[in-house]
């Protein structure tokens, strides 16, 4: 099976059926690289996403999501079944906690200097400055808040909440029971509600207490 | 079940009331229809956990209205970079991968270095407890040759008879022991069955061991004290157990004459050492209570007599280099459990040690 990457990122959102996902697997297997390459196009903006909200760091997003897929591919015998999508997440969510602990332990090392701001990825179809200013600030705290969260409530919640996959592939990615998430997701979005309820003006009025 | 109370005197609603399930299935909106009546009934019970679930309603949809992020480019791989990724990747960070933090051997060498150094510590205070106490055989290389030779290192040559690398000690027996500057010398020569224990306590100066041992003219040993044993060495290969010390000695004084007793001889041993530092003392006095013990069965004899002696007929099986101290006399007086003490807390300490060396040049090799 040839490669028809075309270096375009996100511009290729073919899905596969499982039955080509599946094939294009084997021949990664056998090392074809053009075939592991349709799976990368497949899943890049995914893997990238979830990377990217996770360690907060454009650059190191990259560097991560990159180094994820060139692991995957040559960890491909390691792969057993189920989700090939979360088995990709798996490694990704690795790779991006490793990088996280190395920053933990380098407190020279800031991430507010490069901090993902979600102000201008906040969807309002109002089209009212004010209120786009407002989504703004609300970006500015969502991400603050999202900051203040643990790694695994971190990761569950922007697997779940933001890229809004469903709580077995979840569960899946990080390598623990639904339950574990279910339990995480409950307990970021109760630090969630209490963090953003710091700021009361910036919420919509569903929000404030 | 206290911050239960606490919450609702605050108003705050603990969502452990009804669920997880129902808290999340319900904030995503997927609850079925018997969990939405559980939830409204109780959120007409307590106003403030509507306003608690309604929050994380909208907070959830405005996270669901961020805008999902693309790719910024490709991530496609190539040849090159899966090999560039194998040559920067040694077999130590392979290695070093097997137990990064998120892996499920991440606290393996943490947990070998705490189980050895935990069996370290219990078994030096098994050992100072008198539980567990050091094994025979190497105990008796402590106490009776290694340790006497030792404690007498600083003070002169020491050695017992036939035991090699100690060729001054192993002068012709009844051979006088000298020092060149006359300080004192103690020889104590026990015979049973015709084998014989030497201990020779010497002072610093006393070098003049190789030269008795080549039967040089040494002057007449200050004191000897020796067990004689008329009868002819034992056969019975049971009196000769103690591994390296089974061989054969040379038929040492045998015949010689009782000139001391163990008295005479603790005397004139603490004389030899009053000029030595504190810590010879320390060491000859252990060589001493050693020597006293061997000597304690002539003590009560007469002394200066040839009754004094140890004969093969009071200590019976008394195998060449068995000692008659307490301490070394019988595996069977032991109270403890006998082990290879000090080769197990040095082998446990080199594991702790090596286990934290590479726990350490584990995180080196992952960058951390």
């Amino acid at each position: 099976m040839g490669c028809e990457y075309d270096g375009t990122a996100g511009t290729q959102r073919s899905k596969l059926t499982n039955f080509d996902e599946q094939r294009l697997i084997q021949l990664t297997r056998d090392g074809d690289y053009d075939a592991f390459n349709r799976l990368v196009v497949e899943y890049q903006d995914a893997v990238f996403a979830v990377v990217l909200r996770t360690v907060r760091n454009r650059a190191a997003a990259e560097d991560i999501t990159q180094d994820a897929f060139i692991s995957a591919f040559r960890k491909i015998s390691s792969y057993r079944g189920g989700i090939f999508r979360a088995w990709l997440f798996r490694i990704a969510k690795n790779a991006s906690l490793d990088y996280l602990r190395k920053i933990a332990r380098r407190p020279e090392s800031s991430i507010d200097e490069d901090i993902v701001y979600f102000s201008e990825t906040v969807k309002d179809d109002t089209q009212d400055p004010l209120a786009d200013a407002l989504n703004a600030e609300l970006a500015r705290l969502i991400e603050h808040c999202m900051g203040g969260l643990s790694d695994d409530h971190r990761f569950a919640m922007v697997m779940i909440d933001v890229e809004g996959y469903q709580y077995d592939e979840a569960a899946d990615s990080i390598g623990v029971s639904i339950g574990t998430v279910k339990s995480r997701l409950n307990r970021a979005r109760a630090r969630m509600r209490d963090c953003v309820q710091q700021d009361p003006e910036l919420l919509p009025a569903s929000m404030r207490l | 079940m206290v911050f239960r109370v606490l919450n609702r005197l605050i108003g705050r609603t603990d969502q452990s009331d009804i669920g997880v399930d129902t808290v999340n299935a319900y904030v995503d909106g997927n609850a079925s229809n018997d969990e939405i009546k559980i939830v409204e009934e109780m959120m007409r019970e307590n106003p403030a956990l509507e306003k608690d679930l309604s929050t994380q309603q909208a907070l959830r949809s405005v996270l669901g209205r961020i805008e999902k992020v693309e790719a910024p480019r490709s991530f496609a791989i190539t040849p090159e970079m899966v090999a560039a990724a194998e040559g920067s990747e040694s077999g130590l960070s392979r290695l070093a991968e097997l137990f990064a933090p998120q892996r499920k051997l991440a606290l393996a060498p943490a947990i070998i270095a705490g189980i050895a150094a935990l069996s370290v510590a219990l078994l030096t205070i098994g050992d100072i407890s008198g539980v567990v106490e050091q094994s025979e055989a190497r105990r008796y290389e402590t106490n009776s040759a290694a340790a006497i030779a030792e404690s007498s290192d600083d003070s002169g040559a020491m050695g017992a008879p036939g035991q090699p690398g100690n060729p001054g000690a192993a002068g012709a027996p009844g051979e006088p022991a000298s020092s060149d500057d006359g300080s004192a010398m103690a020889t104590v020569v026990v015979a049973a069955k015709g084998d014989t224990v030497v201990t020779k306590m010497d002072s610093p100066a006393a070098t003049a061991a190789p030269a008795m041992a080549a039967g040089g003219s040494a002057p007449e040993p200050e004191m000897i004290v020796e067990a004689e044993a008329p009868e002819a060495p034992s056969s019975d290969p049971e009196d000769r157990a103690f591994g390296s010390f089974t061989a054969e000695p040379p038929s040492l004084a045998a015949e010689a004459p009782l000139e001391g007793t163990a008295d005479e001889f603790v005397d004139t041993a603490e004389q030899a050492v009053q000029d030595e530092d504190a810590i010879d003392e320390i060491e000859l006095a252990k060589s001493i209570d050693r020597s006293d013990s061997i000597g304690g069965a002539d003590a009560g004899s007469d002394a200066g007599s040839d009754g004094g002696a140890t004969t093969l007929e009071e200590q019976p099986g008394l195998a060449y280099g068995q000692e008659t101290s307490p301490q070394l006399q019988s595996p069977t007086s032991d109270d403890g459990i006998s082990l290879p003490l000090w080769q197990l807390q040095v082998a446990l300490a080199a594991l702790a040690l090596a286990a934290i060396g590479a726990w350490a040049g584990l995180r080196r090799a992952r960058g951390e």
